[in-house]
């Protein structure tokens, strides 16, 4: 690979973050207008989340041994990070496809098209998150001084989503199949992490399902210590592995690639 | 000072039908024992050669040439959308690309969003539009349909919205591929006069156009591209005079 691609992506990564002002201004009328027309908006992903929440409580908390006040906050704040990692990642191969327009006929940064997507999966994420602090509230759970580790780990997974959408976008851009692929991959992904489901439930022999899933980890260590508990022992090593290894990875493609991407669209 | 330069660009244009933009096709290639290479077996078109070109303040180039010439393909690599394998492009000084109407807009969003957005996609921020809107929208005549989304405007009145926020802030290099022609007659005088100073306030324009009488109004000089080549350089009328006749010549 020459200098020269590394360097050109380095500058479009560079002019692309410091436009702030583009990238959340162009996320923001995303979220605006994808839901004019409908009366509750955007509520409704939050009012699915609190009902999937309360209905998977009633359901599963028996058959998982759980009481309603462990279980409950558990799933909810699952749900609410599940649901943010799921739409970032299937809208991911569309981040280029999507603007095409834009990209065949200017010269703006492509790491825009990535940060807006990503910025506006975190609105809608700061919409749904309003969940919460109402189900820590309902069950009593005062959180402990380490919740703070909660939102590092939140800061990890939003810079996994920065990468896999650079990732999944090249793709999506040069394969257009990428887009179906993804639909199913994410409903595996779904039963096989543990959200619904306690990592606990695992044998010890099946421990590597949850441990070997860098989005379970991703989750575990926003989660576990918003619930005052403590990650998996597998879950901060992967986490900070897998944010390494996916910069890396992404830095290397959008060098690569980043060129061909005005001709693929 | 602008300036825009151009020396040895060539461009290959790689052409992916369907079957390349499998992933089945890929990977059996790939498990068949083909080479595995992302890009795979491109089939490349020319369709930039040996482009040298060099541009100073002041200077109003006129691209002149048939349909697939390579017109499109040269603005956008001057604008840096395509980034050249061969030879090299400098430019100095703020560019706009007029390329396609349009970019950014939004057909969801209202006459008023709309007006950023299309100033965001041309570098311009919300500040930086804000002291323009009013002239903006005087210009379109637009007043009682900005609270309305664009979706309830004609063709007509997107156009002209775009054109206006289009040359609302005049950069030092314009490059502009023509749509401006398509503003509605009604509003042909009018865009006339707007685009003579907004043009007027620009160091460089490079413009390309299939009318005549556009080009010898705007430009002073002009090249003839020919399947990717220049070939031909000189004073717009002269140029346009010898296109004309050769065209002249083919239907004789």
């Amino acid at each position: 690979m020459s200098g020269k691609g590394w360097r050109a992506a380095a500058d479009d990564f560079a002019s692309g973050t410091s436009r702030t002002w583009l990238w959340r201004a162009l996320a923001w009328n995303d979220v605006k207008h994808r839901y004019s027309g409908s009366v509750l908006g955007s509520l409704w992903i939050t009012a699915n989340i609190a009902l999937l929440t309360l209905c998977l409580t009633l359901v599963f908390s028996g058959p998982l041994g759980a009481s309603h006040g462990r279980y409950a906050p558990y799933v909810a704040i699952g749900l609410v990070l599940w649901y943010f990692v799921q739409s970032t990642l299937s809208e991911a191969p569309n981040a280029f496809v999507g603007q095409a327009e834009t990209i065949r006929h200017s010269p703006l940064p492509l790491s825009i098209q990535v940060l807006r997507a990503v910025w506006r999966n975190i609105l809608i994420f700061a919409h749904n998150a309003v969940v919460i602090p109402i189900v820590l509230v309902a069950f009593g759970i005062v959180p402990h001084p380490s919740a703070v580790l909660g939102l590092v780990g939140l800061l990890l997974l939003s810079v996994n989503l920065v990468s896999a959408t650079v990732i999944l976008g090249l793709l999506g851009a040069r394969f257009r199949d990428i887009q179906p692929v993804m639909t199913s991959a994410l409903q595996l992904l779904f039963f096989v992490t543990p959200i619904v489901w306690f990592p606990a439930a695992l044998s010890g022999r099946e421990g590597w399902i949850a441990a070997a899933n860098p989005v379970f980890a991703l989750i575990d260590v926003v989660r576990a210590p918003l619930l005052g508990d403590t990650p998996a022992a597998t879950s901060w090593p992967m986490a900070i592995g897998v944010t390494i290894a996916g910069a890396a990875l992404a830095a290397a493609g959008f060098a690569r690639f980043r060129h061909r991407v005005a001709y693929w669209v | 000072m602008a300036h825009l330069s151009l020396s040895g660009v060539s461009l290959d244009f790689p052409i992916y039908h369907s079957s390349a933009r499998s992933m089945r096709r890929f990977a059996l290639r790939g498990a068949l024992g083909g080479k595995l290479n992302l890009e795979g077996k491109r089939a490349t078109v020319a369709v930039l050669r040996n482009i040298d070109l060099e541009l100073r303040d002041g200077d109003r180039l006129a691209l002149i040439g048939p349909n697939g010439a390579g017109k499109s393909i040269l603005l956008r690599t001057m604008a840096g959308v395509y980034e050249p394998e061969c030879g090299t492009v400098s430019r100095l000084g703020r560019l706009t690309p007029l390329l396609s109407h349009g970019i950014g807009l939004d057909l969801e969003a209202t006459g008023l969003e709309n007006i950023f957005l299309l100033g965001m996609h041309l570098d311009l921020q919300p500040r930086q539009m804000r002291p323009k809107v009013d002239e903006i929208v005087e210009w379109t005549e637009l007043g009682p349909f900005m609270a309305a989304p664009l979706r309830t405007y004609s063709a007509g009145m997107i156009m002209r919205l775009a054109f206006a926020v289009s040359t609302c802030a005049p950069p030092e290099i314009l490059l502009i591929d023509e749509w401006l022609g398509l503003v509605d007659a009604a509003f042909q005088q009018k865009a006339h006069q707007r685009m003579a100073a907004f043009v007027g306030d620009t160091s460089i324009l490079v413009l390309a156009s299939h009318a005549p009488d556009l080009l010898g109004l705007w430009c002073s000089e002009a090249v003839r591209l020919e399947g990717g080549s220049i070939v031909e350089r000189g004073p717009v009328a002269d140029i346009l005079e010898s296109v004309g006749a050769a065209a002249a010549g083919d239907a004789a």
